[in-house]
């Protein structure tokens, strides 16, 4: 398969007066167009560090991120950060971050209008993003007026709505209940086939991890472990098998 | 082109923020209306002092002759005059062409002869409309009710010395003063010089100065020129009207100025609370692409829809308030009110500038906007600014103001109360002092919040103590918080001071005035025909004991005089040992004539021995500028009459003069060196008419003198009492109308205030969750929540109250009045601002009692 995106060496440190810590180190990850990557470990691993890098939100230390094997220099720096955000990069959050004054279809159509497209078009766009998630019928419908599921899909939307690279999910279904969560997901992946969409995916929950292709380990800053998302049919079972694995990765940790 | 697509969006934003956009709006349209209402106001008035003064005086600033004399200028003095620097124009007339052309026939008795040159400046001063041709003449309204002329035609007009002359009436001008002589008859000088087969060429000269010329330095350069023979009118009345309107246009500024400051940080700490509520839609748009840039003009779209729409409402208010406050405004300063002009160039200006300003403004807040790291979405993470670009910024501040400070204050001290530089200095110290004070309102706040911390501590609770850390935790916002808390009180204390100082050295002067029980002056002044008005009406009053007229003589020149006793610098710092340097060549000075024995029999000066004709009476401050002892023998030179005065004694305070006139003496009305010998009192111009009641009949004296000149309405007849009211009453119209102007600035204030308050409780609000977390109860929340607000009020009016004292006092040098501080008033100034800032602790108490309804997990959520 192509590879979209090279993470290669890739370091990050918080300096906090004389101390210095260090997120990630040596991070090296390969992900494929179209692939579902899900990363999972503990709190304070560096996952979401790794999440907020990739998407040029953070600076990385040292290391190199390739696109398309075209490596992205600077890109935190303005005006780079935002072309590579706005082109390549796409966002999905925990708390659904809409604006509360624009409507379903208006935050949706909030990166087209951001890079210069012209409403009508952004909106028509934002329209057939707001079809494919399942939510037609609901454009003129404020973030107030919409279900936690449904506001999600709404941001899953907007992440994609200029096409991105690569979308970042920073636990989406974090402050969803498990039935919304399901729909969300199964949205996710449904996205994930119609645009072939390479997704990266940060979470807690192994049930949530199960719709990944593949599953990246996350300890102390540095990739662990890896395995293949899909295998046993059973969801359930599945994600009994991520847990025993992130439980034994805890487990190592602790020894 | 982004930009432009921008709007739209920005629209949707502020929909989605109505309130705040309602508070936005509010603050700035109270701005705007403020600035535009004061600049409309000034300018309404400017025009009405204009006109009025052109009614009143002309252009005329001086006024040169030879009074009650038969002297004349001739071609050379004009010359000299004209050559002058700081004299723009002159115009020559021959007023009182009997003194010339003595005639004591009856029909002429009441009437008043001028010849004019034509000259622009002669013709404004009378308001006569077109030069006057040969065999025209121009005549007053009585004049021509006697004659029963109209304008256009012609009438026989009896001259002095001549016989009737047939005229052609070009212009019938209303009738000027109730004077013995008020039938005026304005010719031409080719005319008269024609009509008598002499060459007059003029007596007086009207002047017109050049603005800004010093008028002082010109009638000493004038005396020192031409002759100290000539008579100088100074048109007091004209200096006092331009001193008032000069007053005005430092309120004015001021209080424009003030009010644009406050609007300015009023829109300022709305729109970075706008900021701070939408921070993390901010970084959501950051995060899904938007650009610095675009952040930045999209809060400045908001500024330019919120000014737009403030700078129209602003304006349209101000032009309401303006014209309402017009009338009120003018009799505060004795101006008529003439048609309301709306000065649409100044207010289109004010409007653009308002619009201008509010969108300058906003830069701040939209470059902070436009800082917003995307980070800050997943991660509670502050806004990391460069402190250090910061502070090096603030270095030129710190030094700048201080260096200022000091330079001011050594200029004033070295220029003293007398230069006219002055003023401008005292209200510069004052300005930059209340500035400096503002620009260290951080460090000031961090040490007094130490000091309230034990003190919250030991008065409300532990728990409480929380809000004096947040006060200092979150300085900036803390700062924004106190300043625009503190414009409010700041000119309520300024003004309030400022205007009590006022009353009370007015209210001391006219104690100082009446040494007896009732007083007569004439509406039109010292210069009118008081005397003969009042004739010898008075001192057949049943109930009057004694009578003293109170003269008044412009200036006289003391000769031969030691200016090194006068000029401290002379010894002290050596300059007489400098060959350049000079020392002060002559000294003028006013008088005050009354019988001086009078006043020593009512006690009101202490007895000298001698004869009273030759000793003069003068106050301790200006003995000591001049070095004079008492027992000093002076000579005085007036009109070329020299005599010597014995200072018969110093005292602390002149009876009759008033304590901003240092350059007055008090003499006997019968010194020989202002009137000619064998002559008497009644060649002096009467300024007032003391009356003095025999024991026990002060009121029915009152009356008598009142029932007597009843159907006089030119004189006032006044006691203490009567005057101390009215002086109430015109003070209470300037109170009412600058407290309308506080007002405005209150409401501001109070929005500021609610808006500044709720963002730094919104700043807190997760600390405020947490601490509700840690089992805090909604009823210690509010109270740290209240109690932070009401030390931010504390703290807010120490600053106000404190700037507002050190602005006042500034005022009050300024203009050379004593300060005063009434504890009482201030008292109630204070128990007003405690109301004041009581409704602004509504907002945060609403607050408080939300946060504490609102579940814990919702609260962190929520943030």
């Amino acid at each position: 398969m192509e590879a979209l995106l090279e993470v290669q060496g890739l370091c990050k440190t918080f300096k906090q007066g004389e101390m210095t810590f260090h997120a990630l180190k040596n991070v090296n990850l390969k992900v494929n167009k179209g692939e579902f990557v899900v990363v999972m470990g503990p709190s304070g691993s560096g996952k979401s560090t790794f999440l907020h890098v990739l998407g040029g939100l953070e600076p990385l230390t040292s290391g190199k991120i390739m696109i398309e094997r075209q490596e992205i220099k600077d890109f935190h720096e303005e005006p780079h950060a935002t072309r590579y955000r706005r082109e390549k990069i796409g966002f999905v959050f925990q708390f659904f971050n809409l604006l509360a004054s624009l409507t379903a279809v208006e935050n949706i159509s909030l990166p087209l209008v951001l890079a210069g497209r012209s409403e009508v078009e952004a909106n028509r766009e934002a329209a057939c993003l707001l079809e494919l998630v399942g939510l037609r019928g609901f454009e003129r419908r404020r973030p107030a007026e919409l279900s936690g599921g449904q506001q999600q899909r709404v941001a899953l939307a907007r992440g994609l709505v200029h096409r991105p690279q690569l979308l970042l999910a920073d636990e989406p279904t974090g402050s969803l209940d498990s039935k919304t969560s399901e729909d969300v997901l199964r949205v996710i992946v449904q996205m994930k086939k119609t645009l072939n969409q390479s997704i990266i995916m940060v979470t807690h929950d192994p049930m949530v991890a199960t719709y990944g292709d593949r599953i990246v380990f996350f300890r102390d800053g540095s990739i662990v472990g890896e395995m293949d998302g899909s295998g046993s049919e059973d969801r359930r079972d599945r994600s009994l098998v991520i847990y025993d694995r992130l439980h034994s990765l805890n487990e190592d940790k602790t020894a | 082109m982004i930009v432009f697509k921008l709007w739209h969006f920005a629209l949707r934003l502020l929909h989605g923020k109505s309130k705040r956009l309602l508070t936005s709006v509010l603050g700035a349209v109270f701005g705007v209306t403020l600035v535009v209402s004061m600049i409309s106001l000034y300018i309404n008035m400017n025009h009405s002092m204009d006109k009025q003064l052109m009614e009143e005086y002309g252009p005329v600033d001086l006024m040169v002759g030879y009074r009650d004399q038969e002297k004349r200028f001739n071609p050379d003095q004009i010359e000299m005059l004209r050559n002058i620097s700081g004299i723009r124009a002159i115009g020559s007339t021959i007023t009182n062409l009997d003194l010339y052309y003595h005639d004591s026939r009856p029909e002429t008795a009441r009437m008043l002869f001028i010849a004019v040159d034509n000259s622009p400046l002669t013709l404004s001063h009378y308001r006569i409309k077109q030069p006057i041709q040969p065999g025209d003449a121009v005549i007053s309204a009585s004049l021509a009710s006697r004659l029963g002329v109209r304008e256009g035609q012609s009438v026989k007009i009896p001259l002095p010395q001549q016989e009737s002359k047939s005229y052609r009436i070009a212009q019938i001008i209303k009738d000027i003063s109730h004077e013995a002589r008020s039938e005026y008859v304005y010719l031409s000088i080719s005319e008269v010089n024609r009509i008598y087969g002499s060459e007059i060429i003029a007596n007086p000269v009207l002047v017109d100065l050049m603005p800004g010329a010093n008028k002082e330095q010109i009638i000493d350069e004038i005396h020192y020129l031409i002759t100290t023979d000539l008579d100088i009118e100074p048109m007091s009345g004209l200096d006092k009207q331009k001193e008032n309107i000069r007053n005005l246009k430092w309120l004015s500024g001021l209080f424009g100025g003030l009010a644009f400051l406050t609007a300015g940080m009023f829109v300022l700490s709305n729109f970075l609370l706008s900021i701070r509520e939408r921070y993390r839609d901010l970084a959501m748009l950051r995060a899904i692409g938007s650009s610095p840039r675009q952040l930045f003009f999209l809060i400045w779209t908001e500024a330019f829809l919120i000014g737009i729409i403030s700078s129209a409402l602003g304006s349209a208010l101000g032009i309401i308030s303006s014209s309402s406050l017009y009338g009120v405004a003018n009799s505060w300063v004795g101006l008529n009110s003439y048609k309301f002009i709306i000065p649409w160039r100044a207010i289109i200006i004010a409007t653009v500038a308002g619009w201008g300003y509010i969108m300058t403004i906003a830069a701040f807040p939209a470059w902070r906007a436009s800082r917003i790291p995307p980070v800050v979405l997943v991660r509670e993470a502050s806004l990391n600014v460069h402190v250090s670009r910061r502070r090096l910024f603030a270095i030129p501040l710190w030094v700048g103001i201080p260096g200022l400070l000091i330079l001011v204050f050594t200029q004033l001290s070295r220029e003293g109360s007398d230069s006219s530089a002055y003023p401008l200095l005292s209200l510069t110290g004052g300005l930059l002092l209340v500035f400096g004070l503002f620009l260290g309102i951080g460090s000031w706040m961090s040490a007094i919040s130490r000091l309230l911390e034990p003190v919250v501590k030991a008065l409300i609770s532990t728990s409480a103590a929380v809000s004096v850390r947040n006060i200092r935790s979150e300085r900036r916002q803390s700062v924004v918080t106190v300043a625009v808390l503190a414009m409010a009180p700041l000119l309520f204390f300024s003004i309030s001071v400022f205007l009590g100082s006022l009353q009370s050295g007015i209210t001391d002067n006219l104690k100082k005035s009446f040494i007896t029980d009732w007083r007569i002056t004439h509406a039109l002044g010292p210069g009118s025909d008081m005397r003969k008005e009042i004739g010898g009406k008075v001192e057949n009053l049943q109930a009057a004991d004694k009578v003293i007229p109170v003269s008044y003589v412009e200036i006289a020149r003391l000769k031969d005089f030691d200016f090194t006793h006068a000029d401290s610098a002379w010894s002290s710092a050596g300059r007489k040992e400098d060959p350049l340097y000079s020392l002060p060549q002559r000294e003028l000075f006013s008088y005050k004539l009354v019988n001086l024995q009078d006043l020593v029999d009512l006690g009101k000066l202490p007895a000298a021995a001698g004869d009273m004709s030759s000793q003069i009476y003068i106050s301790k401050t200006y003995a000591e500028r001049l070095g004079i002892q008492a027992g000093e023998r002076l000579t005085v030179t007036r009109n070329n009459r020299s005599t010597v005065l014995t200072v018969a004694a110093v005292v602390d305070q002149l009876p009759l003069i008033p304590d901003d006139s240092p350059n007055f003496v008090l003499g006997d009305w019968k010194q020989t060196v202002l009137i000619q010998p064998n002559d008497d009192q009644k060649g002096l111009t009467l300024e007032s008419l003391m009356v003095h009641a025999k024991p026990g009949q002060s009121a029915a004296l009152g009356e008598q003198l009142k029932a007597q000149f009843s159907a006089n309405s030119f004189l006032r007849v006044s006691d203490l009492n009567s005057e101390l009211k009215d002086l109430k009453r015109s003070m209470l119209q300037r109170i009412v109308l600058l407290y309308a102007v506080t007002a405005v600035v209150w409401v501001i204030g109070l929005l500021g205030g609610m808006t500044t308050l709720s963002a730094n409780l919104l700043a807190k609000k997760r600390e405020y969750a947490i601490l509700r977390a840690i089992s805090i109860t909604p009823r210690q929340l509010t109270l740290i929540v209240l109690t932070q607000c009401i030390l931010f009020c504390v703290i807010s009016f120490t600053f106000g109250a404190g700037g507002g004292l050190m602005l006042s006092y500034s005022f009050t040098s300024a203009l050379d009045a004593n300060y005063t501080v009434n504890l009482t008033e201030i008292l109630w100034m204070v128990l007003g601002a405690a109301v004041c800032f009581s409704i602004t602790l509504l907002q945060p108490w609403l607050f408080s009692r939300g946060l504490g309804k609102e579940s814990v997990t919702r609260a962190l959520v929520n943030e």
